[in-house]
């Protein structure tokens, strides 16, 4: 008999579902093991009081539903306050935060050169910005410092935050609304430049890309 | 209290259809029907009388508020024993619990130094020391003991609250009762229990 299934016998002894005989059986292996013995002086305290806690009767007092349909009326009272502060400001933080960064993205695709979306199609672009340092950097740092993507992470963030609060999820909510600001504040930082999206453009050998545009 | 005597309360059912209905001031049927049960499962867990009041009126008006979601999927009480024990959670992972339990044990170290105690409250505090002990554990732990352990259900009938299959109730049984029972014996070599 391994020890875990013991254990569980053992506590099945103390809710009365053994026979007489299978609780003989196992008190003479306990008898055998002193360390048995000391692990069944702890089981049978747990299991007793257990057992004490699960048969103390408790009764809800007296009044209770009359205390529960009046909590439930000024919850609905509270609940029927549709302007509270609170909510509005929760709420429409959360709405602002993602209409900031749908007009921001408007701007950038506004902002972006002419021809950004003709990757695949144009062979008129000419390098703007030759400096060969900028080739040091690799596809996937331009890619997250690009600022259409920038602003996409911004807007998903920022409405993922919103309907988290929307289900209640308040911690989650807040964190991910921080987490869109952050990168926001970021991306104004590390975002590249028009100048740079068109160097990487024209770059022939880095086929796959993008910002591949042989 | 078994199961299947839950599914076949098609009054039951009834009487939920109608209160979603707009028939709202007979929810209070439902409360006195299951007030005892609930309120005996907080209890259990938690040892302010009062405290374990609020928790059964908050799991109720949760479930008032919530009563449209109800599937029928399982019986009211099933459904109203899971936010109980949600409720109840939600309790033991809230700050006013934690600065609740800091003053609780300071207050008993206080108490211990006095050593006047009789054989009731020595017994009254040996149950609150459990509870403490169930409260440590995680609620996925926590919910089978009190389930099984405390409230004397079978490992289906927790399965069906808590929405998990009878096997991994075993297996959460397995490990709940050896992290209780490592608590269980610190807190005796300390004297606590």
């Amino acid at each position: 008999m391994t020890q875990r299934l013991e254990i569980l016998r053992r506590f099945e002894l103390f809710r009365g579902r053994l026979s007489a005989r299978e609780a003989q059986e196992i008190e003479e292996q306990i008898k055998i093991s002193p360390e048995l013995q000391r692990d069944y002086e702890v089981d049978r305290g747990l299991f007793r009081e257990l057992d004490r806690l699960a048969q103390t009767e408790y009764r809800a007092p007296g009044n209770f539903s009359h205390g529960v349909t009046h909590a439930i009326r000024q919850r609905q009272e509270l609940y029927d306050q549709k302007f509270s502060l609170g909510r509005v400001l929760r709420y429409s933080a959360g709405w602002v935060a993602v209409a900031a960064s749908a007009v921001i993205m408007l701007a950038q695709l506004s902002d972006m050169p002419p021809g950004y979306f003709e990757v695949a199609t144009s062979s008129g672009v000419k390098t703007l910005y030759n400096d060969k340092r900028l080739a040091l950097y690799p596809d996937w740092l331009i890619l997250a410092r690009d600022p259409i993507n920038i602003a996409i992470a911004v807007f998903l963030t920022s409405y993922a935050g919103i309907m988290a609060l929307f289900l209640r999820r308040r911690k989650v909510g807040a964190f991910l609304l921080i987490l869109a600001l952050g990168i926001f504040l970021s991306g104004l930082y590390i975002s590249a430049s028009p100048e740079e999206l068109y160097f990487y453009r024209d770059q022939p050998l880095r086929r796959g890309s993008r910002y591949y545009n042989g | 209290m078994s199961m299947s005597s839950h599914n076949c309360d098609g009054s039951e059912q009834a009487l939920v259809r109608a209160i979603v209905a707009g028939e709202v001031n007979r929810f209070e049927e439902l409360v006195v029907k299951h007030q005892d049960m609930i309120y005996a499962l907080i209890r259990r867990q938690v040892s302010d009388p009062s405290v374990a009041d609020d928790l059964a009126q908050e799991a109720f008006v949760r479930a008032f508020q919530n009563l449209e979601r109800f599937r029928h999927e399982c019986s009211f009480g099933t459904w109203l024993t899971r936010i109980a024990l949600n409720t109840t959670n939600s309790y033991f992972a809230s700050r006013r619990f934690k600065e609740t339990a800091k003053q609780v044990s300071f207050d008993q170290r206080v108490h211990d130094s006095a050593s006047e105690c009789d054989e009731s409250v020595r017994s009254e505090r040996s149950l609150a020391m459990l509870r403490s002990l169930i409260a440590e554990l995680k609620p996925k732990y926590r919910d089978v003991i009190v389930l099984c352990s405390l409230e004397g259900r079978s490992y289906e009938e927790a399965a069906s609250v808590l929405e998990v299959p009878t096997g991994t109730v075993c297996s959460r049984m397995n490990k709940a009762l050896s992290l209780l029972r490592n608590k269980f014996r610190v807190a005796s070599a300390r004297g606590l229990l």
